[in-house]
């Protein structure tokens, strides 16, 4: 079975995020990345699946700044992990704070290739714009089902059943493949990687590769930070003084009881 | 894109008897943004729901709303409902089309956005149109540490999706009735994915993304068990259930319940965080919340410096004494 897996880097979660001087981009001198949260439950997936399916590949697949290290050591961590190949489409003059451009960039690079699943995480921590997976699966006309916290493949490798969280319960689908399935934290719990996964990785190849520019449907305009929040208080006094105090003043001063 | 005095189609949310509150958070955003843009709605209903949501359709004020009525909507199909939507916009051609950014909606719109070519801009919290016209989304990045304020650039029309919950309602004076018209649809009928089972969860009352008041509860609470110190206290409230990773990772809880980066991003009235230290990854979760209130054992935890009140001290002392308390003020 081929397995697509697309992964990005954002930054550590504990980040402090500051805005540049003229509040179009964020200052990226000092942050450190991780692989998206979410792209790491995509990852053991397909990794989980390739185990279960003799004969399997598992490419991932990234659109990021080639020239920074940390974007060829996100895509090594996921080849310690177990995947096969890894494709790095450079994103050098792509304006990607537009899902739409990242999704089409993405799909130039994979519509030729030969895939039965396409895994993503749900939305990356970064942007959280939660668009490109959908996006890109329209492109490629394949069904997208996101958030899954379950999959599950038949044995002739066409079908494929997941469970995700509906409004009115837990859904269960099953898609015909291939598909596209981004994926919610409760999928999996995401491998570390062994000493010989690591050892392994150096070695391998990341193929370097280009997208033509489409373009953009949507501009960032400009960055702010939200409002501080103002200091609150404690509530001083012996318990259950202090309780009975709070509860008044929820009715009283903030008037939300 | 410039919004003036063009029409704008509202996505009409509802439980099949009911409007529901977010639809107004719509037509509030948007008329504040663009006060002289013609508001219209889009209704998808099956045939025998329709009746039922004329009066709080009516209330709604909107100049126009197009009604979609069929069988196949008792169940949701995004890739049904997107097409739905889309004959409508072929329609109405509007410049923007708004959804609530809720689980289903949300998937209508990227969905729609796929299949029209429009541009989406998903997850805002506000709108606003500049000194030079152009309709202006913010969305919050960076789980809400940043927010972008995005344009649609070289677009006749767009998709936008509201956070629900970020808009105070401005009640409108009701005005005339609004008009209907019922727009012909045949269902796309999608072999490719089928629902072959929904698994209700009866303890999920409201998805805490819409939930007013939430009582959250991490490590602190100790056990499964133990969180029904925290159900007893949201049900004396009218509230529901939330959890910190730790307390989720920890099997107490479902990951449905989980807020934080990693989890839901919330927006209640009251957000009660009992045993939970205020990690970054939980605070950017809940951090709009309109009051927080911080219980904890450590004077030094970190939830102190965005609660408005806290309290320091054993949650299952004090947890319970506050349900009694609020009890006794709710019931006068
Ligand atoms: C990539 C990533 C994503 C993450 N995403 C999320 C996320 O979405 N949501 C999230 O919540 N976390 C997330 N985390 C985890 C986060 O960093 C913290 O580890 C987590 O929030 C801690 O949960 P906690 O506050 O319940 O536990 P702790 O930090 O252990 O705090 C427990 C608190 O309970 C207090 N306490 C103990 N007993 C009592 C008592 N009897 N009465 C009163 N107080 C008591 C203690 O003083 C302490 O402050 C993420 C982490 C990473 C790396
Ligand atoms: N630049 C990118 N390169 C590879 N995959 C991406 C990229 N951007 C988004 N994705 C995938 O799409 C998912 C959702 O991203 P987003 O729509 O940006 O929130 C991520 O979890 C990734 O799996």
């Amino acid at each position: 079975m081929n397995i697509l897996v697309l992964v990005k880097q954002t930054p550590d979660t504990e980040s402090k995020i500051k805005l540049n001087s003229d509040n179009t981009a964020i200052e990226t001198g000092d942050l450190k990345y991780i692989i998206n949260p979410y792209d790491e439950y995509a990852i053991e997936e397909a990794i989980k699946l390739s185990e279960k399916f003799a004969d399997s590949k598992v490419t991932l697949i990234c659109l990021g700044n080639a020239a920074l290290k940390e974007t060829t050591e996100t895509l090594r961590k996921g080849l310690a992990m177990g995947a096969s190949d890894a494709i790095l489409i450079d994103a050098a003059g792509l304006n990607t704070a537009c899902p739409y451009l990242t999704a089409n960039a993405i799909y130039q690079n994979i519509s030729s290739l030969k895939y039965d699943i396409i895994l993503s995480g749900m939305k990356a921590v970064d942007d959280d714009y939660s668009c490109v997976p959908t996006l890109l699966a329209g492109m490629l006309n394949i069904p997208a089902v996101t958030a899954i916290v379950k999959l599950t493949v038949s044995p002739d490798q066409k079908t494929a059943e997941c469970e995700r969280e509906g409004e009115s319960g837990r859904e269960v689908l099953i898609s015909s493949l291939p598909a596209l399935f981004s994926a919610q934290k409760g999928l999996n719990e995401p491998r570390y990687p062994s000493l010989k996964g690591i050892m392994a990785a150096k070695k391998k190849e990341i193929a370097n590769k280009k997208a033509e520019a489409v373009s953009p449907k949507i501009k960032i305009v400009k960055l702010s930070t939200p409002p501080p929040r103002p200091a609150g208080k404690i509530v001083k006094g012996d318990f259950p003084n202090n309780v009975k105090e709070l509860a008044s003043l929820l009715r009283s001063e903030a008037k939300v009881i | 894109m410039k919004l003036d005095s063009k029409t704008i189609l509202i996505y009409v949310e509802h439980s099949g008897s009911k409007v529901k509150k977010n639809t107004s958070e719509l037509i509030t955003a948007v008329k504040k943004a663009a006060p002289s843009a013609e508001l219209t709605g889009v209704l998808l209903c099956v045939p025998a729901e329709r009746a039922k949501l004329c009066s709080d359709i009516e209330k709604l004020n909107l100049k126009k709303v197009y009604v979609v009525e069929n069988e196949s909507f008792s169940i949701f199909s995004k890739e049904n409902f997107a097409s739905a939507v889309k004959a409508v916009i072929e329609k109405a051609a509007p410049a923007l089309t708004v959804f609530s950014h809720t689980t289903n909606s949300s998937e209508t719109a990227k969905v729609l956005a796929s299949r029209t070519q429009l541009a989406i801009i998903c997850d805002a919290i506000n709108f606003a149109v500049y000194e030079d016209g152009e309709f202006v989304a913010v969305h919050p990045m960076y789980a809400g540490k940043i927010r972008a304020h995005i344009k649609f650039e070289n677009q006749p029309g767009g998709i936008v999706t509201l956070r629900p919950n970020v808009v105070e309602v401005c009640e409108t004076a009701s005005g005339a009735c609004s008009s209907f018209e019922t727009v012909p649809f045949t269902p796309v009928s999608n072999d490719a994915v089928k629902i072959i089972n929904v698994i209700a969860d009866a303890s999920k009352k409201i998805d805490l993304s819409e939930a007013d008041i939430i009582v959250a509860g991490g490590r602190g609470v100790g056990s499964k068990e133990n969180f029904k110190v925290l159900e007893d206290l949201a049900a004396a409230i009218n509230g529901v259930v939330g959890a910190s990773r730790a307390a989720v990772d920890a099997g107490w809880r479902e990951h449905h319940d989980q807020v934080g980066q990693t989890g839901k991003i919330v927006n209640p009235k009251i957000y009660i965080a009992c045993g939970i230290s205020g990690a970054i990854q939980h605070t950017v979760g809940m951090q709009t919340a309109k009051c927080i209130i911080a219980i904890n054992k450590d004077p030094e935890a970190n939830i102190f410096k965005i609660a408005d009140y806290g309290i320091v001290g054993d949650l299952f002392q004090v947890v319970p004494e506050l349900a009694s308390e609020l009890k006794k003020l709710i019931n006068g």
